[in-house]
């Protein structure tokens, strides 16, 4: 008996994405998860979602059925099509290393939505997206968001101001970046920005019904931000987390909602990029070996790779990590994998409240995955020789420092913004 | 009875063919119409010099990265079978730009390139059925001791056993990338290259037997063009192309990476 599961509508390079897999296997080795098991590569992934969408889009497939590889899920298959659909970080290796362009990632995240649309997703992602949308998490971080305007009191930084930068604060930065929202502030402020921070959290996650493949919440969410902060008015929205954060504000909102906003959008090392190239941030030189790890969703997918770089060699001594995999080598914790691990779990959870033991053997089954995951960034990361692995993002700065700690390596992740103060002397 | 299907094969089956192809690529490349969609972006500046270095490497990089991680693949999938074996055999090897050049004569402007079935000589030869011979001199000269239609058929040859064998293994290891139609393509390519060589080399004396294998690799061939917009084969004429082009927009000209 097979589910009623919700198959979604399809883009024109979704369709290339289903039908051109020649089924060579390029991209396994770039997966994190494939060195977790042969069955996470990522033809393998998506040819879990392919088989779905083959019933309603191709004629063999509704013909046929399963004699060509097409067939809709039954109850007893969702439990492995869950565990298939979060092995994947939407960190777009597989893209680029696909002989014929197909991002794998993409369908394995259609395939999130299909199981979303039959109550299959992560208890805490669910939630976490319903109360992205109802603004039910302004209560809950109601104490932090306190704790920071008072910060900004004492820096001098405006709250729901029109001012010329506005400092993106979302309850991810709340809740796992706190003093980096304040250093950020600082580094702004040392440098003359006319910055000023939103009078609510803007969205938890934001959009966090990405992670679970819900589109009515993400285009939602989306519209709420892209709203309020056009009522504002900056010139520029920064960012401070390198996540799909970036890659959903950056590029797919004005997709997504029609129009391009009345706002340029910019990750917080892309502005400080333009200040030291301007020569207003001069960095003090930091006596310590660092190297830059890439998040996926902000060099990959947004094209910011030059100007960390550019920093962290002119504040320390700048060693690149190898890159075995490709560009952009994955931890593994992306996409929403991390934030169902561990200490990252109880903090989204401190304000979602969702039962632990609820998919507890999905959740266990996944942490473990994601611990193996992570122990081959590591060991690249390691080959450095640096002690400090700077980035952008709390996903990676959360799966390295768990990563080195399961591997006990001496790695310490930190975001740049904490290094650009560090070396500023102002943190 | 086996004239006849060397027959059926060139005058029916092969022009059916070309028109099930149209008519298949035609349908397949109207999907990707309707389902465009323009949307409001918000592209990344960056220098023209930067878009050009980022198309060649989006070509590239995919194959770089599997000469690194799956050199059978490289080695049999992409430069036997594709760059060596089929390429160049089915578009010029001197008996198919004979034949395309009958059915498409501008094809002929590929005369100076095509390839000898044996190493003997670039100097090529040969009769049409009214008994006049035309000799062409290729381009190849001592080339054409590896550019030879026995060579790269052999090359062709080694790459769909090594692609049989690798989907086998796989489908008996239960991946579920490998579907069955994967199991039966790979037997159509290789009856296709196989009988064309056994009729290029008149292998079997009579007539009759001449003619069946000839029929039967231009009937394989046929049902292989025709079967082509409606499987994974189209990659070479549309899904390859349109891929490696809309990564290069969606990475390096839109998000500038």
């Amino acid at each position: 008996m097979t589910v009623a599961i919700r198959i979604p509508v399809l883009t024109a390079p979704e369709l290339h994405y289903l039908e051109a897999c020649i089924g060579c296997a390029a991209c396994a080795a770039s997966c994190p998860y494939f060195y977790v098991s042969e069955e996470y590569s990522p033809v393998d992934k998506a040819e879990a979602a392919r088989r779905i969408l083959r019933t309603k889009y191709t004629f063999a497939g509704r013909i046929l059925g399963p004699l060509v590889g097409a067939k809709r899920p039954s109850e007893k298959d969702l439990d492995r099509l869950l565990d298939i659909a979060y092995r994947c970080t939407g960190c777009g290796s597989c893209y680029e290393t696909c002989t014929v362009g197909i991002y794998s990632g993409g369908l394995v995240f259609r395939l999130r939505e299909m199981l979303t649309s039959v109550n299959r997703a992560p208890a805490l992602l669910q939630k976490l997206s319903e109360m992205e949308t109802s603004g039910g998490y302004y209560e809950a971080l109601k104490e932090k968001w306190q704790k920071l305007v008072e910060e900004t009191g004492r820096l001098g930084v405006k709250v729901g101001a029109k001012t010329e930068v506005l400092l993106m604060v979302t309850g991810a930065d709340l809740l796992v970046g706190f003093e980096t929202v304040v250093n950020a502030l600082k580094v702004l402020k040392h440098l003359g920005v006319d910055v000023a921070i939103p009078e609510r959290p803007l969205g938890i996650r934001p959009p966090a019904g990405y992670l679970i493949g819900d589109t009515s919440s993400v285009k939602k969410i989306l519209e709420d931000i892209v709203g309020y902060i056009e009522k504002i008015s900056p010139k520029t929205v920064i960012l401070l987390d390198g996540s799909y954060v970036y890659k959903y504000l950056r590029f797919e909102a004005s997709a997504i909602l029609g129009k391009k906003p009345g706002f340029e959008v910019k990750h917080i090392v892309e502005l400080l990029y333009d200040y030291a190239k301007a020569g207003v941030l001069k960095l003090g030189k930091v006596e310590e070996k660092v190297t830059w790890h890439d998040p996926c969703y902000l060099s990959r997918w947004g094209g910011v790779k030059k100007e960390p770089r550019a920093l962290l060699a002119s504040a320390a001594e700048f060693v690149e990590a190898p890159k075995k995999y490709g560009e952009v080598a994955c931890t593994g914790g992306g996409g929403g994998v991390a934030m169902l691990h561990g200490k990252q779990f109880e903090l989204y959870n401190s304000i979602a409240r969702v039962d632990p033991s609820q998919q507890g053997e999905f959740l266990k089954k996944l942490s473990a995955d994601f611990e193996k995951a992570i122990s081959r960034r590591i060991n690249e990361l390691k080959a450095t020789g640096a002690k400090t692995v700077i980035t952008a993002c709390w996903d990676c700065i959360y799966s390295i420092n768990t990563g080195a700690q399961l591997s006990g390596v001496e790695l310490r992740a930190v975001h740049i913004v904490d290094f650009i103060a560090k070396a500023l002397g102002i943190s | 009875m086996t004239a006849e299907l060397l027959e059926f094969a060139l005058w029916y089956m092969f022009p059916a063919a070309i028109f099930i192809f149209i008519a298949g690529a035609t349908y397949r490349l109207l999907r990707y119409v309707f389902l465009f969609r323009r949307g409001a972006y918000v592209h990344r500046k960056t220098s023209a010099g930067h878009k050009v270095s980022g198309l060649i490497w989006t070509f590239l990089r995919s194959s770089i990265f599997s000469a690194r991680w799956n050199v059978p693949e490289v080695v049999g999938g992409l430069i036997a079978l594709h760059v060596l074996g089929l390429i160049l055999l089915v578009f010029l090897l001197a008996h198919h730009v004979a034949y395309l050049s009958y059915l498409f004569p501008p094809y002929s402007i590929l005369w100076p390139l095509a390839l000898p079935l044996n190493p003997v000589s670039s100097y090529l030869a040969y009769t049409t059925p009214q008994g006049v011979v035309t000799e062409v001199e290729s381009i190849w000269g001592p080339l054409t001791i590896v550019l030879n239609g026995d060579v790269l058929t052999t090359i062709a040859l080694i790459g769909i056993v090594y692609k049989m064998v690798e989907k086998v293994y796989h489908k008996l290891r239960g991946a579920p990338h490998v579907r069955w139609g994967d199991l039966t393509i790979w037997p159509l390519l290789f009856t296709i290259v196989i009988t064309g060589l056994l009729a290029a080399h008149h292998v079997f004396p009579s007539i009759e037997t001449y003619r069946f294998i000839l029929g039967l690799h231009i009937a394989s061939a046929a049902l292989f063009l025709a079967l082509m917009p409606f499987t994974k084969l189209f990659h070479f004429v549309w899904n390859f192309w349109y891929g490696k082009l809309h990564e290069w927009y969606d990475l390096v000209v839109k998000r500038g990476a």
